[in-house]
C-alpha cells in the first residue's frame, strides 16, 4: 500500500510539472517607454572567430533599440592580438588593456559588459555568449535614469581638436561619488577579421574603442547629488591623425565609483553629425 | 557570510562532539594545493593573460575535513582560488571561502543529507552532481536529500535544492526522485552456478527557473523576428529508466532519458535579424532525448565491451544562459578511451549535447601472464552522419615479472577540430601515433621508465615527437624529464621544444611535486567534458596530503 502511495505521488508530481502558464513574449520595448540609454562594452578580437556573431547581434539590437543602445567594441585580451600575416593595424589600445583588467577577463568570446552591472546573478560583469545580451539590455532599458544628460560637441578640422560638453540635472538624490567617463570610438574600419567562413579581408569593424578622454576610471562628476542639482563638464581632445573624424563617435556616461561600477545614464553623438 | 557562519558552527560542532565523546569519533581530511608561477613566453602563446602580464603567481587549494560519530557524518571544505586560471583558462579568478559543507545521518532505513550534495542516477544522463577540480566544475546541489530502503532490494531517494555557482547559487530550483532495485535469481555459490541478476532503476528530475531568469529569457526572445520567435518556459521535466542485466559472464546496461521542451541556446543556429541580416546563435525550443547502452563479456584472459550512445538536444542546465562547463545538471558519458600518454591524449572529443551518435568497442586478450593485447575502436558522428571523431587504438604489453614491462602500440585518430574547437574551416586532424612505454626495475627500489611517442599529422601544429625519462626510488622519490618537440611545425616558423622537468617527493600520505612546465595549447578533458587550454610556461607546485 505504501509503495502504491509513492508511485501515485511520483505520477502526480510528474503530471503537475508538465502544466504551467507560459510567459507571454511581448514585442520589443517601444522607444517612447524608454527613459535611459544603455552602454554595451563588447570584448572582441580580430582572431576571434565567433566575435562577428556578437557584432551582428549588436547591430540587430541597434536596429531594435536605436539610439537607446550605445555600443563600444573593445579589442583586448587573447583574441585581440593582430594576425602577423593579415592584420594591417593593431586595434588594441592602452584604454582597452585597462578596461579588460578593470571590468574583468571574459570567460569566452564574444563577451560584453552591460551598464557595468553584475546582472543575472553573475559574479562577473562579463556576459557571454551573445544570446544573453538582449534580455539584460531589455531589463536595463526598463529602469529610470536618475539624471538627464545632454552632449554637445564641436570639432575644428584644421587643428583636429574637439570640444566635448556634457550637462544635465539630477532627478533623483544619490549617495556616494559619481564619475563621468568620456570615450572615443571609430566606425567602419575595413580590416581583416576571422569569421566562420575564414578570413574576411573586407570586414567593417564598428564602434572600435580608440581612447578614453577622461581618466580611465572616469573623472569626478558629483558627490551625493540631490534632486534638482545640475552639472556641467567640458573636455578638449585632439583627434590623432590616423582616425577618420567622420566616423568618430563620442560616448559619455555617468557611473558609480568603488565596489559597484553601475552606469546610471549615457549619451553619444557622431562627431561630425 | 552565511557560509562563514555555517563553517564556524560546523567547526564548533566538530570540536564539541570530539570533546564530548573523548575523541571516539573519527576525523579525516585531505589537502590539495596547486601553485603556478607564470613565465611569459610569447613564442608559444603564453602571454596576453593577466597571470603572465602582471599577476605572475596563482594558486588553487582545497582542504576537506570529515568527522564521523553516532551515525552522523559532518564535512567541511575550504576552497581558495588566487589568480586562478581553472575557471576560465583565458582569465583570472580570485575568491575563497567555504566550498562545501554537509551533514549526513542514518536513521534505520532513512538516510538524511543536507548541505552541498554530490550524487548521480544511472550513468548520470539525467542528473549528476559532481566535482572535477582540473576544470573548476563543482556542480554540487545545495539542498536536502532523503533516501529510504523500501525493501532490502529497493531504495528510493528524493532531493531538492539549488545548484552551486562558485561561492553562490543559481536561482533555479531542482528537485528529483529515483527508485532503484536489485533482483538476483538462480545464483548458487555452493553449486558454482552464476545465475542472473537485474538492477533496474528510474528517475525523474524537475527544474523551475527563477523569475529573473525567465524575464531575461522573455526579454531576449522579444528581440527575435517572428521567424525565430519561440515560447519561454519556467519548468523542464526529465525522466530516465535504466537496467543492468548480468547473465554469467555477460553484462548489459541500457539507459534512456527524455526531457521536455525548453529554450536552449544553439550557437550555430542561423538567426534572422531585424536589419535583414543573418547571424549565428539563437534560442531554440527543443525536446531532448538520449539513449545509451553497453554490453560486456569477460572470461579468463579475454574481455570485450561495446557501447552506443545517441544524443539529441539533451542538455539540462541550471540556467538557459549558462554555457561551456557551467550550470550542467546532467552528464553525458564520453565514448572514447581515456588516453594517458601525452600525444595519444592530445586530441580528445567532448560529449556534444546538441547532437551526436557514438559507438565504441574495446577488447582485451591475455594469452599468458607475460603477454596481453588491447584494441579499441571509437566512432562519433553528428546526427546526419558527418564525422566528428574516429579512433583506432592497439597496444601490446610484454611483462617479465619484477624485471621489466614494455607497452607498444599505435593510435590512428580523425578529429573534427572545426566542431570541437570551433575553428572554422579547420580540416579534420588525421594523426597516426606509434608509442612505447618501457619500465625496467634496476633494483628492488629503483626503477627507470622511458616513454616515446611520435604523432604524424599534416594538420593543426603538425607532427610531434615526445620523449620522457622517469627515475624513481620507491617509495619516496620520482624524477621526470620530458620534451615534446614540434618536429614538423605548421603553425610556427621554427620547431619548438616544450620541456618539462619535475621532482616528486612522497612521505607517507604527503606528496610534493615541483617542476618546470612548458606546455602547448591543447584540449583538456575530464569525462566527456573538455575545453581548450592556452599554452603554459612556468613553474608548478602540487601538494597532496591526506590525514
Amino acid at each position: 500500500m505504501k509503495k502504491q502511495h509513492i508511485i501515485y505521488a511520483v505520477l502526480s508530481m510528474t503530471i503537475l510539472s508538465c502544466s504551467e502558464i507560459m510567459p507571454i513574449i511581448p514585442e520589443p520595448r517601444p522607444p517612447e517607454e524608454i527613459n535611459r540609454k544603455v552602454i554595451i562594452e563588447e570584448f572582441t578580437g580580430v582572431t576571434c572567430v565567433n566575435c562577428p556573431a556578437g557584432s551582428a547581434e549588436i547591430e540587430n539590437l541597434l536596429a531594435i533599440y536605436g539610439d537607446n543602445l550605445i555600443p563600444l567594441s573593445i579589442h583586448a585580451g587573447f583574441f585581440a592580438e593582430p594576425d602577423p600575416s593579415r592584420s594591417t593595424q593593431d586595434f588594441r589600445t592602452d584604454a582597452g588593456d585597462f578596461l579588460i583588467g578593470f571590468l574583468g577577463e571574459p570567460q569566452g568570446y564574444p563577451s560584453a559588459v552591460i551598464d557595468r552591472k553584475l546582472l543575472n546573478g553573475s559574479n562577473t560583469l562579463q556576459q557571454s555568449p551573445q544570446g544573453v545580451w538582449a534580455g539584460l539590455i531589455d531589463q536595463e532599458l526598463a529602469l529610470t535614469a536618475p539624471l538627464s544628460m545632454l552632449l554637445d560637441t564641436e570639432y575644428d578640422d584644421a587643428s583636429r581638436e574637439m570640444l566635448i560638453e556634457v550637462s544635465g540635472i539630477w532627478s533623483e538624490s544619490l549617495s556616494g561619488n559619481i564619475n563621468l567617463t568620456v570615450m572615443i570610438a571609430e566606425n567602419d574600419i575595413v580590416e581583416p577579421q576571422l569569421t566562420p567562413d575564414g578570413w574576411d579581408f573586407e570586414y567593417k569593424h564598428k564602434h572600435a574603442l580608440r581612447d578614453i578622454v577622461t581618466g580611465n576610471g572616469g573623472d569626478a562628476l558629483a558627490s551625493s547629488p540631490r534632486t534638482g542639482d545640475d552639472y556641467s563638464q567640458s573636455y578638449r581632445y585632439t583627434l590623432p591623425e590616423e582616425y577618420d573624424a567622420a566616423a568618430i563617435d563620442v560616448i559619455v556616461f555617468a557611473h558609480l565609483v568603488g565596489e559597484q561600477l553601475d552606469i546610471l545614464q549615457a549619451e553619444s553623438t557622431r562627431l561630425l553629425e | 557570510m552565511r557560509n562563514h557562519l555555517l563553517a564556524c558552527l560546523l567547526a564548533l560542532t566538530f570540536a564539541g562532539l570530539a570533546a564530548q565523546n573523548n575523541n571516539q569519533g573519527t576525523i579525516s581530511g585531505s589537502l590539495e594545493l596547486n601553485g603556478n608561477f607564470f613565465i611569459r613566453d610569447s613564442a608559444i602563446g603564453a602571454f596576453n593573460l593577466p597571470q603572465y602580464d602582471r599577476q605572475l603567481f596563482g594558486a588553487d587549494a582545497w582542504m576537506d575535513i570529515k568527522y564521523s560519530n553516532w551515525g552522523f557524518d559532518f564535512g567541511l571544505r575550504f576552497d581558495l582560488f588566487n589568480n586562478s586560471n581553472l575557471l576560465n583558462p583565458q582569465g583570472s579568478y580570485t575568491d575563497q571561502g567555504i566550498g562545501r559543507w554537509y551533514i549526513r545521518k542514518q536513521l534505520e532505513k532513512l538516510d538524511i543529507e543536507v548541505g552541498y550534495i554530490y550524487d548521480a542516477v544511472g550513468s548520470g544522463l539525467l542528473y549528476r552532481f559532481y566535482e572535477v577540480r582540473p576544470l573548476a566544475i563543482d556542480n554540487a546541489l545545495n539542498g536536502v536529500k532523503l533516501g529510504y530502503q523500501l525493501t532490502p532490494n529497493i531504495k528510493v531517494k528524493a532531493f531538492t535544492g539549488r545548484q552551486k555557482r562558485q561561492f553562490d547559487l543559481y536561482g533555479s530550483i531542482i528537485k528529483g526522485m529515483t527508485i532503484e532495485g536489485f533482483l538476483s535469481i538462480g545464483a548458487d555459490e555452493e553449486a558454482g552456478k552464476a545465475g542472473w541478476s537485474i538492477a533496474p532503476g528510474a528517475g525523474v528530475i524537475h527544474r523551475t527557473l527563477d523569475d529573473n531568469t525567465v524575464d531575461l529569457l522573455v526579454g531576449t526572445i522579444a528581440t527575435y523576428t517572428q521567424a525565430d520567435r519561440i515560447g519561454a518556459k519556467y519548468n523542464v521535466l526529465g525522466f530516465n529508466a535504466y537496467n543492468t542485466l548480468s547473465v554469467g559472464s555477460f553484462t548489459w546496461y541500457i539507459e534512456g532519458a527524455y526531457k521536455s521542451g525548453e529554450p536552449i541556446f544553439d550557437p550555430f543556429a542561423p538567426k534572422q535579424n531585424f536589419d535583414g541580416s543573418t547571424s549565428l546563435g539563437k534560442f531554440l525550443f527543443e525536446e531532448g532525448y538520449v539513449a545509451y547502452t553497453s554490453l560486456s563479456y569477460a572470461m579468463k584472459g579475454f574481455g570485450i565491451s561495446a557501447e552506443y550512445k545517441r544524443t539529441d538536444h539533451f542538455g539540462i542546465r541550471a540556467s538557459p544562459f549558462a554555457s561551456l562547463n557551467q550550470g550542467l545538471i546532467n552528464f553525458l558519458p564520453p565514448m572514447t578511451r581515456v588516453n594517458t600518454y601525452r600525444l595519444t591524449a592530445r586530441y580528445a572529443p567532448a560529449s556534444l549535447e546538441l547532437g551526436e551518435q557514438a559507438v565504441q568497442v574495446e577488447a582485451r586478450y591475455s594469452p599468458s601472464k607475460k603477454l596481453s593485447f588491447l584494441a579499441n575502436f571509437a566512432n562519433i558522428t553528428d546526427l546526419d552522419g558527418g564525422l566528428l571523431y574516429r579512433e583506432l587504438y592497439g597496444m601490446a604489453t610484454f611483462k617479465k615479472s619484477r624485471k621489466y614491462q614494455l607497452n607498444v602500440g599505435i593510435q590512428r585518430q580523425q578529429y573534427n577540430q572545426e566542431i570541437y574547437e570551433v575553428k572554422p574551416n579547420a580540416p579534420i586532424v588525421e594523426a597516426l601515433t606509434p608509442f612505447f612505454d618501457f619500465s625496467y626495475n634496476l633494483s628492488r627500489k629503483k626503477t627507470i621508465r622511458f616513454e616515446g611517442q611520435y604523432m604524424n599529422t599534416e594538420q593543426d601544429f603538425g607532427s610531434w615527437l615526445f620523449g620522457l625519462v622517469e627515475y624513481s626510488v620507491a617509495p619516496k622519490w620520482i624524477v621526470t624529464i620530458s620534451d615534446m618537440y614540434n618536429i614538423d611545425p605548421k603553425r610556427t616558423e621554427e620547431a619548438l621544444n616544450y620541456y618539462t622537468a619535475s621532482v616528486t617527493y612522497i612521505n607517507r600520505t604527503n606528496r610534493f611535486e615541483f617542476g618546470y612546465v612548458k606546455q602547448v595549447e591543447g584540449i583538456v578533458c575530464s569525462g566527456g567534458i573538455c575545453r581548450l587550454e592556452p599554452a603554459f610556461n612556468g613553474l608548478k607546485l602540487n601538494v597532496r596530503s591526506t590525514f
